[in-house]
């Protein structure tokens, strides 16, 4: 290397800012990893719906709890009403609350047959 | 799932490796984007952008350092053509010194003679002097770069190097 090239190579040169690397790594992190971020995206979507379903569940099951008459009463709530005719029926849940409130009637006629 | 799981493995091991192949090459990866820009801003745009097409892409590939070289100066040329940036090299740019200080006067002044004759090169023979002789990389790691033949480069560097040293006889 001659004297020439040396001194062209000891002149005082710019260099990267002292930032530069934290502007590449840190600001590419969230846009590098898409996959990442779309499946997490993806898995809070699923956990969002399974937490309603789970929420309307619960909720239904923990309105049995109470008294009102619910979608799936616990036994406890449930009362059988024999009938040798069908003079004693219901079939609407509006007409079930009037009668007997904070009780499902399962209304079993004497051919067998079960209507609630 | 499975690619989602591939991905992150790939993700955990490239950063490292890259941000490995930074703190050692910066000035390097630098001077390869600020040969092509003429200017310190958009030198270090170029390699953002270079390391954000790597860390999205994840490219598959042996050298990858050769590749982030070329992927800095193809990310130079771009901004260059983009910003329809006419190649106006100064002192300013390309050196550090103090401005204020008055001793530095006759420094700077040759600085800015350097700055000229390099504007005067063409842009092979600038790009392959400053990659040779301030980046320190080799004759043939040029040649790959450029993807030109090694006795062209090694002409350009030749040729550049002389224009300048008739220019400026004496860097001291």
């Amino acid at each position: 290397m001659s004297k020439f090239e040396k001194q062209f190579r000891n002149l005082p040169w710019a260099g990267p800012s002292a930032n530069l690397r934290q502007r590449i790594f840190a600001d590419a992190k969230p846009e590098s990893y898409p996959m990442v971020y779309r499946f997490f995206n993806r898995a809070a979507r699923w956990a969002a719906v399974w937490i309603l379903i789970g929420s309307v569940i619960g909720y239904c099951v923990g309105r049995g709890q109470s008294s009102a008459p619910t979608l799936f009463p616990p036994p406890s709530d449930v009362i059988v009403v024999e009938t040798d005719t069908d003079t004693h029926f219901f079939n609407q849940t509006d007409d079930i609350n009037e009668a007997i409130p904070g009780k499902w009637v399962l209304n079993i006629e004497p051919e067998g047959g079960i209507q609630g | 799932m499975a690619n989602a799981v591939h991905r992150l493995i790939e993700m955990k091991t490239l950063q490292p490796e890259l941000e490995r192949l930074f703190d050692r090459y910066s000035r390097q990866f630098f001077l390869c984007a600020l040969a092509v820009t003429g200017c310190r801003e958009t030198a270090e745009d170029a390699i953002q952008d270079a390391f954000y097409r790597t860390l999205r892409i994840r490219p598959d590939v042996v050298n990858l350092k050769a590749y982030l070289f070329r992927c800095i100066r193809s990310a130079a040329i771009d901004l260059v053509r983009k910003e329809n940036r006419h190649m106006a090299w100064s002192a300013h740019e390309l050196f550090e010194y103090a401005d204020t200080v008055a001793d530095m006067d006759e420094q700077r002044h040759l600085l800015e003679k350097i700055a000229r004759e390099l504007t005067r090169l063409s842009s092979d023979e600038r790009e392959v002097i400053l990659q040779r002789l301030v980046g320190g990389l080799t004759y043939r790691g040029i040649a790959e770069l450029l993807d030109r033949p090694l006795g062209t480069v090694t002409a350009w560097y030749r040729r550049g190097l002389k224009k300048l040293q008739d220019n400026v006889k004496d860097l001291t």
